[in-house]
């Protein structure tokens, strides 16, 4: 035995003893020049044959193939060893390879893999890449479903807007035309049913146009056209109109301005829009009023604090706890008969707009203070674009 | 689920042997065969298959530029990725390109039922 021959003879002595698969190529020509005994069990011996043929059934070498990279531009091994993980598609099996160049015994430049078979791992992390996949798929999905439902709320929305208007038209009729029919010969009683028709048509309309500035408000598209506003002389406005309600009669409502029974003169101002201010205020208080048990007073209370207007409605009577932590959410009422639960939300939606903040104070038992603060500067202009994120506890 | 017409798209001869006799032994039909991303591009518009399996690593051009390019002419197209690649950026490119499904290899007929049938059930009339 040639001395090379005996040195390919240990070295293969000692390949097979490895408990993993090695293949040894022919950088030069692929052609295989050694398997050890692991591979050679189970896919026969391939010495001879093409690797990208006899390993992977490819009549062109692999796309994946590092063999270029292994040797200098002389041809002889560059000591560089590459470690990658690689599908066989003929055993189906997951393989990490480590390659390097060497040379042979012979003299040939040989490529040697060895090929760990790490399918038991991979399955593990296949696993865990196609529930990521699942997942990126579902993320797509939903994405594309909220998409769609935007598009369906916004044509929605087109439409509300659509009928709003419509239903305004009929109503110029229902509005100009009543109190021109005493011109022609209406006795007393005919008169006063025109009266009452036109009213209905007045109330009609605000209330249209109050669902419109609601719309608006909700979705950031209000634009705040602030002037000097009064707040004392808004909320004088609002605690006489709210106790003059005959369904909730013996409610008297008392407005103290710094601490004393507000009075004519008196000023709280602040940049805002009044009809906006008489709404909040009107809300507040008529919220107080209905809540409040016969024969007790509702107090309306203005001040200055730290920069700030701030307007505290109180009133006897518990906000029931479940609702506490929801109250100027919408839709949130407890026990009025008629009640939207549009009250306090659309308060707090115009109280934002003006840059302002709205919060309920539960903790007096049996009694009740919903205080909204606006600022006494100019708000900013992000005020009514929908800052401010939900309503608050 | 209704038999479907499949492409199958791999430049691996054993890859496609397989998937064609897993997909025929589950009751479908492998009208079509493309051994790289260039060549199911150009093949898909006149083949309109129900779905396409599709590797990624190919010559030519890969299946990710592939299942782009067809998108392009049909956005309804079916593409369910079958490959070897589980790396979290190839699986997300994958999916930006319009892929409605992603299966690992090796594909063994029982997963490869599964995800047939989740994406069918899905996206195929």
């Amino acid at each position: 035995m040639s001395g090379n021959m005996l040195e390919s003879s240990l070295l293969e002595t000692h390949f097979d003893v490895i408990p993993f698969g090695i293949y040894v190529v022919d950088v030069a020509t692929l052609d295989v020049v050694f398997v050890n005994r692991h591979f050679r069990d189970r896919l026969g011996d391939l010495a001879g044959r093409k690797c990208h043929q006899a390993l992977y059934e490819s009549p062109q070498p692999c796309l994946f193939c590092k063999i270029r990279n292994l040797v200098g531009r002389d041809g002889l091994p560059n000591g560089k060893t590459y470690i990658f993980e690689h599908f066989n598609d003929k055993d189906d099996r997951w393989y990490q390879l480590q390659e390097k160049s060497m040379s042979w015994p012979d003299g040939r430049v040989v490529k040697y893999s060895i090929a760990v078979d790490i399918t038991e791992l991979k399955e593990v992390q296949n696993r865990l890449a196609e529930a990521h996949a699942e997942l990126a798929l579902k993320n797509r999905d939903l994405s594309r479903q909220n998409e769609l439902l935007q598009e369906n709320v916004r044509l929605r929305e087109h439409v509300d807007r659509i009928a709003r208007h419509d239903l305004k038209t009929p109503l110029n009729a229902l509005i100009g035309i009543p109190p021109l029919l005493s011109d022609y010969g209406l006795n007393e009683e005919g008169v006063k049913l025109a009266r009452m028709m036109e009213e209905a048509g007045v109330t009609m309309l605000n209330m249209i146009n109050r669902t419109f500035d609601l719309y608006r408000l909700e979705t950031g598209t209000y634009v705040l056209m602030p002037t000097e506003v009064n707040l004392a002389a808004v909320a004088r406005k609002a605690a006489q109109d709210a106790s003059s309600d005959v369904f909730f009669p013996d409610r008297p409502v008392r407005v103290v301005f710094e601490g004393r029974p507000a009075a004519d003169g008196d000023e709280l101002m602040i940049q805002g829009e009044e009809l906006l201010c008489y709404s909040i205020l009107s809300n507040l208080v008529k919220n107080a009023v209905e809540a409040s048990p016969q024969g007790n007073e509702i107090t309306v209370s203005l001040s200055r604090e730290a920069g700030e207007a701030v307007v505290a409605v109180a009133n006897v009577g518990e906000v029931p706890a479940g609702i506490r932590d929801r109250f100027f959410q919408k839709y949130v009422t407890s026990g009025k008969r008629d009640g939207t639960g549009l009250g306090a939300y659309s308060a707090w939606l115009a109280v934002r707009a003006h840059g302002g903040r709205a919060t309920l104070d539960s903790s007096r038992p049996g009694h009740t203070t919903v205080t909204v603060r606006f600022p006494l500067s100019a708000p900013a202009s992000v005020a009514a674009s929908g800052a401010g994120g939900d309503p608050p506890p | 689920m209704r038999p479907l017409n499949i492409m199958v798209v791999d430049d691996s001869n054993l890859t496609i042997k397989k998937m064609v006799k897993m997909i025929e032994d589950l009751g479908h039909k492998v009208v079509h065969v493309a051994s790289n991303g260039r060549q199911a591009a150009e093949d898909y518009p006149n083949v309109r298959p129900d779905l396409v399996t599709m590797d990624i690593t190919m010559p030519d051009m890969d299946g990710i530029e592939a299942t782009r390019r067809i998108m392009a002419v049909d956005d309804k197209a079916v593409i369910v990725m079958v490959t070897s690649h589980g790396q979290e950026q190839m699986v997300m490119d994958a999916i930006e390109a319009g892929a409605k499904g992603y299966v690992l290899k090796p594909v063994k007929m029982e997963k490869l039922a599964e995800h047939l049938e989740a994406v069918a059930g899905k996206y195929i009339p």
